[in-house]
């Protein structure tokens, strides 16, 4: 990944065709994180679990948070805060996990994001997004997808395929 | 519309489904066949299922299929009638046939649109009808009489028999000719007289000539017993109606015939004229017949209720026939096909995690109960509990399947591939009916193949190669499995020329894999074997020399969370250990817990279980030490060390002994917890690489729990302790013990 | 008019196209008054379905007074009918 990517006029990964052309807006599920604000396409939210019990996994990064069971399923957790080399997110009452349905080589996969806050589900028109500053962002700038502004703050969009590829997790 | 549709591709993708088995089926049959070419059951099998095939195919106007298939059975035909012997060169044919319907199904199957390669299968079937035709044009059937001379002098029980047969309007359409089945007829004996009855048939102009509408009375002179007769009209009894009247039977029997069949006014003459019945029984009959008294409310006697009224003859004569029909039928419902229901793999899954779900909420349940004290209530989720496990262990073993049918598949690989390089292998098959699961089964086909097909490419010598050395020429390559500690074991075992393991060492160099003063023991000769790059065939032959190594099938392996392990002793043979979890299978485990988290030991590994005296631990550094169990060295693995988690150790510690391949090592925990059953969750795609964890289970508290794969659990300190090997001296226990 | 030729195959898979020829063939013979003749040189199969269509054509020839021949019959074909003792009901020259 480089700055490329931003410079690119091709389309971000986190665009839904369809729903692009139709509406010309976008639907994220804000949230925060370190006081920071994040979005991702609300097309890719299977739901929103409160934190519960998460069995640590051993051998793994300290981003990978570890285990929890959804309804049967095991599913993994990954601490976004730790991923983004923030320091491993202390878990408040306010903490919940964003179950996010992510498919990559028509295989789909959940997978949660451990958050501080769910804030809103903002509706942002595409003219209102930024492409991402190539530096001077808090965070990775291939993680992101665009920037907007809700509350007169700047929310980073993620592009969730960058900041969690299940094969490259995998692979550390 | 869209239900209709859904239904159409719901059955579609079940008859493709079954015709693979079908074909898989043949293939078992023709290589059964080679060793035993005069088995009728298997040739009948044979052609029963590709005729099965083709009846369904033709369903679903799968139009290519059709048509081959028919070259194929028509061949089969003739097999069955002893028109043909059965010899190599036609199994050949017929292999190859049923690999090319294979392929036709799997286009289909794919909704392919690629234009070449349909082209391609064209030509296929082309070259292959050819091949079939010689089978069907050089006409030179066997004399039925000639045929049965031999056994005549067995069964001296000769005489002819009246076969009375009428042929349902769809028969043609369901596949059947009639001509099959009167040529399996000469093949019992000699046809004294046969008339083709035609009163049903239309003229020409009003035919539909691909309804049926024929029917042969037949006079058939044999030895056969009646079973075998019956035989003949297996596969067309539910398309025609059959009488079959024994040589020695009496006339009035007929009568009952004459009477069924009232469209038919010639019949009396007919039977009269092959010589089944005398005239005077006919004509007494018929006159009876025309003569009952026909009152307004009272039905018509019936032939045969005359004579049943006149004593001539009991009700049980007159339904004989009817009752052999039946019985005919019964036999056929006790067919392995209608014992079995065919369902797809995800449903179970979704049932699996149901059930799954429910053992959750039963424990809960149970545990809301047991905090109410409630006494009853208590009762009552207990019952629940025992019933809710017992429909989980039904609902996992559904999943299961024998390895059987996979190795089972390798019997045709062995023949081809040997026959091809002029070898001469015999294929031992031990514990067929082992267990595991499907998904594992599946995956584990390919690399199984390989292995198979290097063993006979490398391994094994030409037959006089072999004999000048003193072995029988006669090769074997057992394919053998069995459970053992919670994993499968599966061997590939040939009894070859083995490895040399200064030849590797000497391959590896030359590539410039290894450096060349590097120094290995025996078995890390062997295992040079696995590294990518490697390949010992020093002709590339097009059977080994199809791009894959030892390197991709140790790491198809280890996908499986397996193990792969190479024995050879040079002249002697080579054994290929692959050691596989059971994945989705149920594990007995055992809970132990670490610091906050419950883990899961497969408890099949389990030996023993002894209080952690701190006065026996001798730690060596900071995973791993020695345990003074009882006297004897045993070396463990701290969990609490290795997996980094934060805790108070408490005074008493427990030490879980297991078995790790073939030595003892003990896991240093905090607490027992007893035993379980558990389901196994995978990990998911993240955690692929995560080794000393085998998966994940959902304990009664909703809590994952994780279960140790032991084996990895002792590579992974051993190369910890390798890493810190240069740096301390440390004591080479466990290490010499995790390479045993 | 010579005899007609059959195409290869006297199966269920071609009755439908071979019942049109036989029934324009027996037309023909019911208009001209020419005899039924069948070349079965290139019949390379026969079935049940194939044996019944002769059987319908050769009833329905014996009604209208005709006889139907069959010239060049390949030898399996030939040995067929005479298995089924159905030789009579035609003129079978192979």
């Amino acid at each position: 990944m480089d700055a490329q990517a931003f410079h690119d006029s091709s389309m971000p990964t986190y665009l839904d065709d369809k729903q692009a052309n139709e509406e010309g807006a976008l639907q994220f599920l804000i949230f925060s994180l370190n006081d920071a604000l994040f979005g991702v396409n609300l097309m890719l939210v299977k739901e929103i679990s409160q934190y519960g019990i998460v069995t640590m996994v051993p051998l793994m990064p300290s981003y990978i948070k570890g285990v929890i069971n959804l309804r049967g399923s095991v599913i993994p957790i990954i601490d976004l805060s730790a991923r983004f080399n923030h320091g491993i997110t202390t878990v408040n009452k306010r903490s919940c996990i964003v179950i996010l349905d992510i498919t990559q080589e028509g295989e789909s996969n959940d997978i949660g994001i451990l958050v501080d806050d769910v804030a809103a589900v903002l509706k942002i028109e595409q003219t209102q997004i930024e492409p991402a500053p190539a530096f001077g962002a808090s965070v990775r700038s291939e993680f992101i997808a665009g920037i907007s502004k809700f509350n007169e703050r700047f929310v980073v969009l993620l592009d969730i395929a960058k900041t969690l590829p299940l094969d490259d997790l995998a692979d550390i | 519309m869209s239900a209709d549709s859904k239904l159409y591709a719901d059955v579609l993708s079940t008859f493709f489904a079954e015709a693979k088995d079908m074909l898989q089926q043949m293939e078992d049959a023709l290589l059964s066949l080679e060793d035993d070419p005069d088995d009728k059951e298997t040739i009948n099998a044979l052609f029963r299922a590709i005729h099965t095939i083709k009846g369904s195919a033709g369903l679903f106007e799968l139009n290519d299929v059709v048509q081959f298939t028919h070259k194929v059975e028509s061949v089969l035909d003739r097999l069955r009638n002893g028109a043909l012997p059965f010899e190599a060169k036609l199994s050949d044919v017929l292999l190859k046939s049923a690999d090319h319907i294979f392929l036709m199904l799997e286009y289909l199957e794919s909704k392919s649109t690629d234009e070449a390669k349909l082209a391609l299968l064209g030509i296929e079937s082309k070259a292959l009808v050819e091949q079939l035709a010689e089978y069907l044009e050089h006409d030179t059937p066997i004399k039925a009489k000639e045929k049965n001379e031999p056994t005549q002098n067995l069964k001296p029980k000769v005489g002819t028999w009246h076969i009375s047969l009428r042929f349902s309007q769809d028969a043609f359409r369901n596949g059947l000719d009639p001509i099959s089945t009167l040529h399996y007829l000469l093949n019992l004996g000699e046809i004294t007289t046969i008339f083709a009855i035609d009163d049903r048939l239309p003229d020409l102009e009003l035919l539909d000539p691909e309804s049926c509408f024929l029917g042969f009375e037949i006079r058939l002179f044999t030895a056969a017993p009646q079973h075998d007769i019956e035989a003949a009209f297996e596969f067309v009894q539910d398309d025609c109606s059959l009488r079959l009247f024994p040589p020695s039977g009496p006339e009035v029997d007929f009568v009952s015939l004459i009477n069924e069949l009232p469209e038919e006014p010639r019949l009396g003459d007919i039977l009269v004229e092959c010589g089944a019945v005398s005239r005077r029984i006919v004509e007494e009959a018929m006159q009876e017949h025309n003569n009952s008294p026909q009152l307004a409310n009272a039905p018509r006697l019936t032939i045969g209720e005359i004579l049943v009224a006149k004593n001539t003859v009991t009700p049980e004569i007159i339904d004989a026939a009817l009752s052999k029909q039946s019985k005919m039928r019964e036999t056929r419902t006790t067919d392995n096909s209608s014992r079995f229901v065919r369902v797809p793999a995800d449903k179970l899954d979704a049932l699996i995690n149901l059930v799954g779900e429910m053992v959750i909420c039963s424990a809960s349940a149970g545990l809301l109960a047991q905090n109410a004290q409630n006494s009853s209530m208590l009762e009552a989720t207990q019952q629940m509990s025992r019933l809710v496990e017992e429909i989980r262990n039904d609902a996992l073993s559904l999943r299961m399947v024998y390895i059987g049918e996979t190795f089972g598949r390798f019997k045709r690989v062995v023949r081809d591939v040997a026959s091809e390089l002029g070898k001469k292998v015999e294929l031992e098959i031990i514990g067929a009916e082992t267990e595991l699961d499907k998904s594992v089964v599946e995956k584990i086909a390919d690399p199984l193949m390989h292995l198979v097909r290097n063993s006979l490419d490398h391994g094994i010598e030409l037959p006089d190669v072999r004999s000048s050395i003193g072995k029988i020429p006669t090769a074997k390559i057992s394919l053998s499995a069995h459970h053992d500690s919670g994993h499968v074991v599966i061997r590939v075992i040939d009894d070859g020329c083995g490895i040399d393991g200064e030849k590797l060492v000497a391959k590896a160099r030359e590539r410039g894999l290894i450096s060349l003063n590097q120094q290995f023991t025996e078995q890390e000769k062997l295992n040079l074997i696995f590294l990518p790059g490697f390949s010992t065939a020093e002709v590339v032959t097009n059977l080994s020399g199809r791009g894959v190594g030892m390197d991709v099938v140790k790491k198809n392996i280890e996908a499986l969370r397996g193990q792969v392990v190479l024995k050879s002793t040079v002249g002697v043979g080579t054994t290929i250990e692959i050691q596989l979890p059971l994945t989705l299978a149920i594990i007995d485990g055992f809970l132990v817990k670490v610091g906050m988290y419950t883990y899961v030991i497969p408890l099949q590994a389990v030996v023993e279980c002894v209080d952690a005296d701190n006065s026996k631990l001798l730690k060596h550094n900071r995973w791993s030490g020695n345990f003074d169990l009882r006297g004897d060295v045993l070396p463990f693995l701290e969990l609490q060390e290795i997996f980094a988690i934060a805790n108070d150790i408490p005074e008493r510690r427990s030490i879980v002994v297991v078995k790790n391949n073939d030595s003892l090592i003990g896991l240093l925990v905090d607490q027992l917890q007893g035993e379980y059953q558990t389901v196994i969750k995978p990990l998911g795609k993240l955690f692929k690489n995560l080794r000393g964890v085998c998966g994940s289970t959902v304990l009664g508290s909703g809590e994952v729990a994780l279960i140790l794969d032991v084996p990895a659990l002792v590579r992974v300190a051993t190369e910890n302790e390798h890493e810190q090997h240069n740096v301390a001296v440390v004591d080479r226990q466990v290490l010499v013990h995790a390479n045993q | 008019m010579g005899a007609v030729r059959l195409p290869d195959d006297l199966t269920i898979y071609q009755v439908t196209e071979i019942k049109a020829i036989l029934l324009k063939a027996l037309r023909e013979y019911e208009r001209r008054n020419t005899a039924i003749e069948l070349d079965f040189s290139n019949v390379k199969e026969c079935d049940g379905a194939g044996v019944q269509l002769l059987l319908a054509l050769s009833n329905s020839a014996a009604k209208a007074g005709a006889t139907v021949a069959l010239h060049s019959v390949p030898k399996p074909l030939a040995k067929l009918l005479d298995d089924l003792q159905l030789s009579s009901r035609f003129l079978v020259n192979s």
